[in-house]
């Protein structure tokens, strides 16, 4: 806090700290330890109340996540070993060139290809971005 | 000889731009600036959803990008002497559909869950701003109190700037009831920190009431997530299954064929 002589640099590494986390509690951190910084008090009583909302919005967070951790295992991993183990007893039972040619030189199997190419990618981001929800209320 | 065409027909397109752009006829003029520039549907659209962007350049670039794949693919067309088709004025038609504002389309939604976003920002920014009124409760005036932390909250600083300021100047009522005005009309809890900001002694342990609520909101959300992401996550694989079983049925077809 002392390293701060200006109030505008002061500011300016508040915004930068909230923008970086960005989360509700940042912002509930930053704002209580400047205004107790300003206007005198204890950091104490702000700190132990934050700590206290923190652990229960993490519970939340957790059990949330356990409810969804099935779907979310599946499109993180489960379509892509699916994929390629469908994909790989097809092309050993015909025979890989003429898994080639049906997969990628007909309108069916490029279509397909690129749909299910698509699909996985979709799925495989959002579950990869639910998977380390943030703590925060959003 | 078709070279010639060709120049023939630009130098008279050319001839027809410079035309309008210099003797535009008024109706059309009227047209083009009421219907597509400064249109009504889309202004509304960017204002319901609090969108800073201005009408007469979405509006330009939306039709300009249809016109200029029009005029790209007929001029390639014409040039190779290939036969020209609808498809060019199909896809245009398809880019000025898919960047319209009208309910359901992409940029509708993409605007919907960018509000959505937004108003979440606010809702923390409140709680947090609510966790501060309480630890310094009765310090200072409210007015004062608003000013001193309005700078803490990007997305709540200039409603609290002016919340201080009509508290001042048009008295308690008429101040939150303006609070209330800026946020959604079924919000959860604007109305309890109205109250608490109006009687800052009676209430108690506001904040952690709201930290229970959006608590409640979140997990109810996540439980919304939940079926949608097992059927998102689900069709890639099904989709394999029907994929190779159209594959194996088109080898058959084609070994029959070359058997009979």
């Amino acid at each position: 806090m002392t390293a701060h002589t200006y109030e505008g640099e002061l500011n300016r590494e508040t915004e930068r700290f909230v923008r970086s986390i960005g989360t509700t509690f940042a912002i509930a951190f930053v704002s209580e330890v400047l205004f107790v910084y300003r206007t005198g008090g204890s950091y104490y009583e702000a700190m132990t109340r934050l700590v206290e909302a923190m652990e229960s919005q993490w519970i939340a967070v957790r059990n949330a996540q356990k409810e969804a951790a099935d779907a979310i295992q599946m499109g993180a991993w489960g379509n892509l070993i699916v994929t390629v183990a469908i994909c790989a007893g097809t092309a050993f039972v015909l025979s890989w060139p003429v898994y080639a040619k049906l997969q990628f030189q007909t309108a069916i199997g490029a279509g397909f290809f690129v749909f299910v190419v698509i699909g996985i990618l979709i799925s495989l981001i959002v579950s990869l971005i639910l998977s380390r929800p943030r703590l925060d209320f959003k | 000889m078709e070279q010639v065409a060709v120049l023939g027909l630009t130098a008279v397109l050319a001839y027809f731009c410079v035309m309008l752009a210099y003797r535009r006829p008024p109706p059309i003029r009227r047209l083009v600036e009421e219907k597509l520039l400064n249109s009504e549907g889309v202004r509304r659209a960017f204002e319901a959803f609090g969108v800073r962007w201005k009408v007469r350049v979405y509006q330009s670039v939306r039709y300009l990008t249809a016109a200029g794949w029009i005029v790209y693919a007929y001029g390639s067309a014409l040039m190779t002497g290939e036969k020209l088709t609808t498809g060019p004025l199909l896809a245009a038609a398809l880019i000025v559909a898919l960047t319209s504002t009208i309910p359901f389309s992409p940029v509708w939604w993409f605007f919907r869950w960018k509000k959505r976003r937004e108003e979440l920002e606010r809702d923390g920014e409140l709680i947090a701003f609510v966790r501060l009124f309480e630890m310094g409760r009765g310090r200072t005036s409210l007015p004062v109190f608003c000013v001193q932390v309005s700078g803490y909250f990007s997305a709540l600083r200039t409603d609290l700037l002016e919340l201080s300021r009509r508290l001042t100047a048009e008295g308690q009522d008429r101040a939150f009831a303006w609070f209330e005005s800026r946020f959604p009309k079924r919000h959860e809890y604007i109305h309890h920190v109205t109250l608490l900001l109006r009687q800052p002694q009676e209430t108690r342990e506001v904040s952690g009431f709201l930290e229970k609520l959006s608590r409640s909101h979140f997990e109810r959300r996540w439980k919304l997530i939940g079926p949608w992401l097992s059927v998102m996550n689900v069709v890639p694989s099904f989709v394999v299954m029907v994929m190779v079983v159209m594959l194996v049925v088109q080898y058959v077809t084609i070994v029959k064929n070359q058997i009979s």
